[in-house]
């Protein structure tokens, strides 16, 4: 059989044959094949190892998220009975792989499992929506420029002064109710400023690009332009940005509600289950505090691989 | 040059005044205020309220309110006159009046009745001897790792401080925190777990008691001190080091592939003097800016961990006066936080026009 060369979008076969008529009839076919930019990266994406391993991890926390709590319930209202209660919980055995929590007896896996649910949702509903109005934001202050510019950049200036991590905790705290949703949209509030920056220096280079001046140039209104040719052209930086911002949605979460600021302990989001482990730390109860802190740690490691991985296979210049 | 840095301190102001009206603003939405304390108390009779609301400004407008506490307005004043301070001169200006946040008065805290400035005058050292020796270490090993993983790029021992930073990067901070308390406090009774003095021997910190101790016995407070830092410090270096890592790294390969580090390498240059005076002095530029825009982390970056530490500093403070809805804290401590921010972006941003010639601030 053949052997097959894949050339993107080289030449015809007929100007292959024009230009070098010695691999006329020569034992191998030339396949011509032409490359989306969505394909190109994800060839670009395949072969990064880091990124692959990332990717991996992240979705299988994913598959965990969504199938995890049909498989293993959690079901609050279930307390052993008063007989069966050991305070300091039960480290892990082969019955229960990452032990049992110190006071009600609940299984930490059950807890780590509808845990990584709630973080996971929480940070990607709280970063799709920031990543929604920073991409407005930036746009609208990129493309338009002048005074709305000068505008809208004071604010998120203004407000990156702040440490934004004091800002979400006295939020949380006075305005959050303890409703996962509530503190969802806190976060998604607080996050939308880095892509704001970053949407409007990348709009500000592309709307000086020529293609931008010849859709001016033939009536193009601006709505099509931002939606037809800017915003395609820069998503890749803000598919990257929002990747990473997960994990800092995750860690923050999990800080806030570890506090006793977040959500409130109905909910067993990661921070929560955290949270409770504090007091049992001092009686030797460490299982209770690790696996769930490892779950953090995995799902982040993966969003960071990943990120990295999209960052190089995203970037135009970068050769295959 | 001091046009530039004049027009950049200029361009400061607005963005401070947003920052200011935004903090006024978060807390103002905010339940519960300086009559909170007072709304489950039946002796409190309504009339003392009223006293109180008038004693305290609080019966004006918010405008009015929120300029008096930016120390624009004078609370002696009546109608135009509030801009005038008690002296004749502008209200805002140093010597004009004495009141709100220009003048550095932020205020009394709600719980202990302290001043806010000195609450946070007492915090900000312990804080900065925290984040402080974590910063210098990290910054070390930051420029160690960087520069070995820049010159044996993709080699195995690049991998491994890839891989170390990656996995650093992905640790919540509270949780590395806990984890280590568990190790090493928990389990091996090696270290304190938390605190930043030994209660049981050693005054309060920076108290007159403190500083006699330490002319009695310098060697056992220092000791106490190190100690009580190993565990906080450990947790931010491994947690903070990886993104400056993978900065110089990435500068020092690109100072590495310049015509210039060639050229010293066919003179003849040996290899680690071409590493140090020609890639490094050159991979300096990007970093010492971003170094200035970290500075600011000396001040805010260890709330986690001063929480798991229960180290009392200015982190720990924001924390209770949250918990505690002591709201002169917390405005006192979101203002000083965004003046520092500010100032370190400006810090760093001229820093970078002196430092590179390239650099045209006209």
């Amino acid at each position: 059989m053949a052997d097959t060369v894949k050339a993107h979008q080289l030449a015809t076969p007929a100007e292959i044959e024009e230009l070098n008529p010695e691999i006329v009839g020569a034992d191998y076919d030339v396949q011509l094949e032409s490359l989306s930019q969505w394909q190109l990266a994800w060839r670009r994406f395949k072969r990064h190892r880091m990124a692959v391993i990332g990717s991996t991890l992240f979705l299988t926390m994913v598959a965990i998220a969504i199938f995890g709590p049909i498989l293993v319930p959690y079901d609050f209202y279930k307390a052993p009975p008063p007989d069966e209660i050991v305070y300091a919980g039960r480290p892990p055995s082969i019955a229960r792989p990452f032990g049992e929590t110190g006071g009600l007896q609940r299984d930490v896996f059950a807890l780590v499992i509808n845990g990584v649910r709630w973080s996971m949702l929480i940070g990607v509903l709280a970063t799709v929506i920031s990543s929604v109005i920073g991409t407005i934001v930036g746009g609208v202050a990129g493309y338009f420029g002048g005074f709305l510019d000068t505008v809208l950049m004071r604010i998120v200036d203004a407000l990156l002064a702040l440490p934004l991590l004091f800002v979400i905790l006295v939020f949380t705290k006075f305005l959050g109710a303890g409703n996962w949703f509530t503190v969802m949209i806190i976060f998604a509030l607080f996050g939308w400023l880095g892509i704001a920056r970053l949407v409007r220096s990348v709009m500000l280079s592309l709307r000086e690009e020529d293609y931008v001046d010849a859709a001016r140039a033939a009536g193009v209104s601006s709505a099509r332009i931002i939606f037809r040719h800017l915003l395609p052209n820069s998503l890749s930086p803000i598919i990257v940005a929002a990747t990473l911002g997960v994990a800092g949605v995750i860690i923050g979460e999990a800080f806030v509600s570890f506090l006793g600021f977040g959500v409130d302990i109905q909910t067993p989001t990661l921070g929560n289950t955290l949270n409770g482990a504090l007091t049992f730390i001092s009686v030797g109860n460490w299982w209770w505090a690790f696996f769930p802190g490892m779950a953090i740690v995995i799902i982040v490691l993966g969003i960071n691989f990943m990120g990295d991985g999209l960052r190089d296979a995203l970037d135009p210049r970068a050769r295959i | 040059m001091i046009q530039f840095i004049v027009r950049r301190l200029i361009g400061a102001i607005p963005t401070l005044f947003i920052t200011s009206i935004l903090i006024y603003a978060i807390l103002l939405a905010a339940p519960g205020g300086p009559e909170a304390r007072f709304a489950q108390n039946p002796r409190v009779t309504e009339q003392a309220r009223e006293a109180f609301r008038k004693r305290w400004g609080l019966d004006q407008p918010v405008p009015i309110q929120y300029c008096r506490w930016l120390g624009v307005c004078n609370p002696n004043g009546e109608g135009l006159g509030v801009f005038i301070g008690d002296n004749g001169w502008p209200n805002f200006l140093p010597w004009g009046g004495d009141n709100g946040i220009l003048h550095g008065d932020f205020g009394y805290s709600i719980n202990s009745g302290r001043p806010v400035a000195d609450i946070v005058g007492e915090r900000v050292p312990r804080t900065l001897i925290l984040a402080g020796t974590a910063l210098v270490l990290w910054l070390l090993l930051a420029f160690l790792t960087g520069v070995i993983g820049a010159v044996r790029r993709y080699g195995k021992i690049d991998t491994a401080i890839t891989v170390f930073n990656y996995v650093g990067f992905s640790f919540p901070t509270f949780w590395l925190g806990l984890m280590l308390i568990v190790v090493f406090a928990a389990q091996l009774h090696l270290l304190p777990a938390g605190g930043m003095w030994d209660t049981r021997n050693v005054p309060v910190f920076a108290s007159d008691e403190y500083w006699a101790y330490v002319g009695q016995e310098p060697i056992a407070a220092l000791v106490d001190l190190i100690r009580h830092l190993i565990l906080p410090v450990t947790t931010l270096v491994v947690v903070s080091v990886a993104a400056d890592s993978r900065f110089i790294r990435a500068a020092m390969i690109d100072s590495l592939s310049q015509d210039y580090v060639r050229t010293a390498r066919a003179k003849g240059v040996p290899e680690r003097r071409v590493i140090t005076r020609h890639a490094l002095r050159n991979a300096l530029l990007p970093v010492v800016t971003n170094i200035g825009l970290e500075l600011p982390f000396l001040f805010t970056g260890a709330i986690a961990t001063e929480t798991i530490f229960s180290w009392p500093g200015m982190g720990n403070a924001f924390i209770v006066a949250t918990a505690n809805f002591d709201y002169p804290i917390l405005m006192g401590i979101l203002v000083i936080t965004a003046v520092i921010v500010v100032g370190a972006n400006l810090l760093a941003d001229i820093v970078y026009a002196i430092v590179d010639p390239r650099i045209s601030y006209g």
